[in-house]
């Protein structure tokens, strides 16, 4: 094994040029991988992130993409109200509150902005307080960590958006939320966005007894609540975003399909060509006694030190790259993607990059076994 | 003599064609041949003339298409590629016209390749290997790689890595070819020296007939076949 090892290390550095020049080629490669694979694991760790299952139902308007885009009048989610206590019993509501909702751009991250009374932000969505306090006053909001985290706000700081001055008054944590979102209170948000649009949110926490699903389908049968409005569970609402993250997810996988292909071609190209350009050797080793399994070792441990190498440059390039640019830590539609080299990212790319080497050196020498030494000796 | 004799290479019937393109060629045609231990063959012939098929199915680097082949009391013309590797490996050394040398490894680790391929470590092999060199007449040359040696340095060490396993028998391939007459001597001599003490059996392919006067056996090919065999 040293002696096999001994071989192997001197002949990479008699043609240590070519061989340089490999592991730089791959080393793109893996970077190209590593990134990627990086950036599917936010991705996946940002789509996974589980949404708490809570009992609010959300009343929206039917047929809006967006529900900034649409309103619930006053009259329909009393309807609704009224309907389930009916219907499930008057203890079957727990709260119900009217919800002012938008979608902003707020120092070039989206977030979405709740406007809601001080006891719907606890009750019904459930609200953490994690730093300061909650907002009360027309000019005071709180901030999710999400969103603190990517406008580096500080509580006690004043903020602007939407042409108006805010205090940040408190840091919230919004389980039931996957992205940056900010909250004020009702009155504050008819005072910022105006009154003729009303509330786009109908939110009402039922008892926990019932079973949420059961209560939205008999909601969305009412008369009146039907066909205007859809009623959707509030997690559900949040999961769609999480459905994005994982359509992307699924493209960033393809990607690394596609780079790990090209490591793999990258070390069927050096291989070949090793075996185009270094037959007589490759025969001598087999006439000087070498079995063409040992023969084949030899290639593979070649091209597993090249791909080893390539990965180790590949990964500090990488960490290079995720640590001076700017992009390993960004905003999608308010979504804070962090791209880290974790561990659970460079172990498993070692092993299949080592796997590509391994299939690579195979389907170039799986024949060499078979091939007449003359010829390869003549070559 | 004992088919069973060591170093005996015995051949009977030996037919070796290919086909390049449409065309059969028939590089041997039924070649019988019987060599004992530590002779010293010279095979002489024109180009074409087989001579170089003959080594390659002796060495057992090609398989003979009919006929028996026997070295050493072994049969090796059905014999399986990893049997063919192990009687390459532990039976026979090999000198080609071109030297063959590895240029990534230093003269002492081409001449211990072969003993590498039995499974030696470095440590265990280098005292060998130097010692082979020194047969040779190369041991200042060790750590040299082979683009720092003269054509008759690179076979010296070609020679001492084909003796370094103490095979049954060497095959050489025109090992004089690529040298000139200055050099080509000292490496004929060199070769009937290492015959004479070490007990190797050589079998030559050449068309250099310098080495006939080393000879103890001389086969002349003609077209396939073994025209002349004459004892020196």
């Amino acid at each position: 094994m040293i002696a096999f090892l001994g071989y192997l290390f001197k002949d990479l550095r008699h043609d240590w040029g070519r061989s340089l020049l490999t592991v730089a080629s791959l080393s793109i490669m893996v970077i190209s991988y590593l990134l990627t694979a990086a950036l599917a694991d936010a991705f996946d760790e940002f789509g996974s992130r589980p949404g708490v299952v809570s009992h609010n139902l959300v009343m929206l308007a039917a047929d809006t993409i967006d529900p900034m885009q649409g309103s619930v009048s006053q009259e329909a989610f009393d309807l609704a109200v009224a309907a389930v206590q009916a219907q499930f019993g008057p203890q079957s509501v727990r709260r119900a509150e009217p919800t002012i909702f938008r979608t902003l751009r707020i120092q070039g991250d989206t977030m979405e902005v709740f406007a809601v009374a001080p006891v719907g932000m606890t009750e019904i969505y459930n609200l953490a307080l994690l730093a300061g306090r909650l907002p009360t006053g027309r000019a005071e909001i709180a901030a999710s960590q999400e969103a603190v985290s990517l406008a580096g706000w500080q509580v006690g700081q004043e903020v602007e958006f939407y042409g108006q001055f805010f205090q940040l008054v408190g840091e919230v944590r919004y389980e039931a939320g996957k992205i940056a979102s900010l909250w004020m209170t009702y009155d504050a948000g008819m005072a910022l966005f105006g009154e003729r649009r009303g509330f786009q949110v109908g939110a009402l926490n039922i008892s926990g007894e019932l079973d949420p699903e059961t209560v939205r389908a008999y909601l969305e049968s009412v008369p009146g609540i039907r066909p205007a409005y859809a009623v959707y569970l509030e997690h559900d609402v949040h999961a769609r975003y999480g459905q994005a993250i994982q359509d992307l997810l699924k493209f960033t996988i393809v990607m690394d399909i596609l780079a790990l292909s090209v490591i793999t071609f990258g070390v069927f190209n050096a291989t070949s060509l090793t075996l185009t350009e270094r037959s007589r050797e490759i025969a001598l080793l087999r006439v000087a006694g070498f079995s063409g399994s040992t023969v084949r070792r030899f290639l593979f441990g070649r091209a597993l030190v090249q791909t080893l190498a390539a990965y180790l440059l590949g990964w500090g390039l990488a960490r290079l790259v995720t640590w001076k640019h700017a992009a390993s830590s960004f905003s999608m539609h308010g979504m804070h993607v962090q791209i880290i080299l974790s561990p659970q990212v460079v172990l498993p790319g070692l092993v299949l990059t080592s796997l590509c080497a391994w299939l690579a050196v195979w389907l170039t020498t799986h024949h060499l076994g078979q091939r007449n030494l003359v010829v390869l000796l003549n070559e | 003599m004992s088919l069973s004799e060591p170093g005996l290479i015995h051949v009977r019937g030996l037919r070796r064609t290919y086909r390049r393109g449409q065309v059969q060629v028939d590089a041997l045609r039924g070649v019988d041949l019987d060599i004992p231990t530590g002779a010293f063959v010279v095979v002489v012939g024109p180009s074409g003339s087989g001579k170089t098929t003959l080594l390659h199915l002796l060495g057992g680097i090609d398989r003979p298409t009919e006929g028996q082949i026997c070295i050493a009391g072994q049969a090796i013309q059905g014999a399986s590629e990893a049997e063919l590797t192990r009687f390459r490996r532990d039976r026979i050394g090999f000198i080609f016209q071109f030297y063959n040398l590895l240029p990534s490894l230093n003269a002492l680790d081409n001449v211990i390749l072969p003993l590498l391929a039995k499974g030696w470590s470095w440590k265990k092999a280098n005292p060998r290997g130097q010692a082979m060199l020194q047969q040779v007449g190369l041991q200042a040359r060790a750590r040299h790689k082979p683009g720092e040696l003269s054509g008759g340095e690179q076979q010296r060490v070609a020679i001492a890595r084909a003796l370094v396993v103490e095979p049954a028998v060497v095959l050489a391939d025109e090992p004089t070819g690529d040298l000139d007459s200055v050099t080509a001597r000292e490496v004929v001599d060199l070769m009937a020296g290492l015959n004479r003490n070490l007990g190797a059996t050589f079998v030559i392919a050449t068309h250099n007939l310098e080495l006939c006067r080393h000879a103890t056996h001389v086969f002349e090919m003609n077209d396939g076949r073994l025209v002349v065999s004459t004892k020196g």
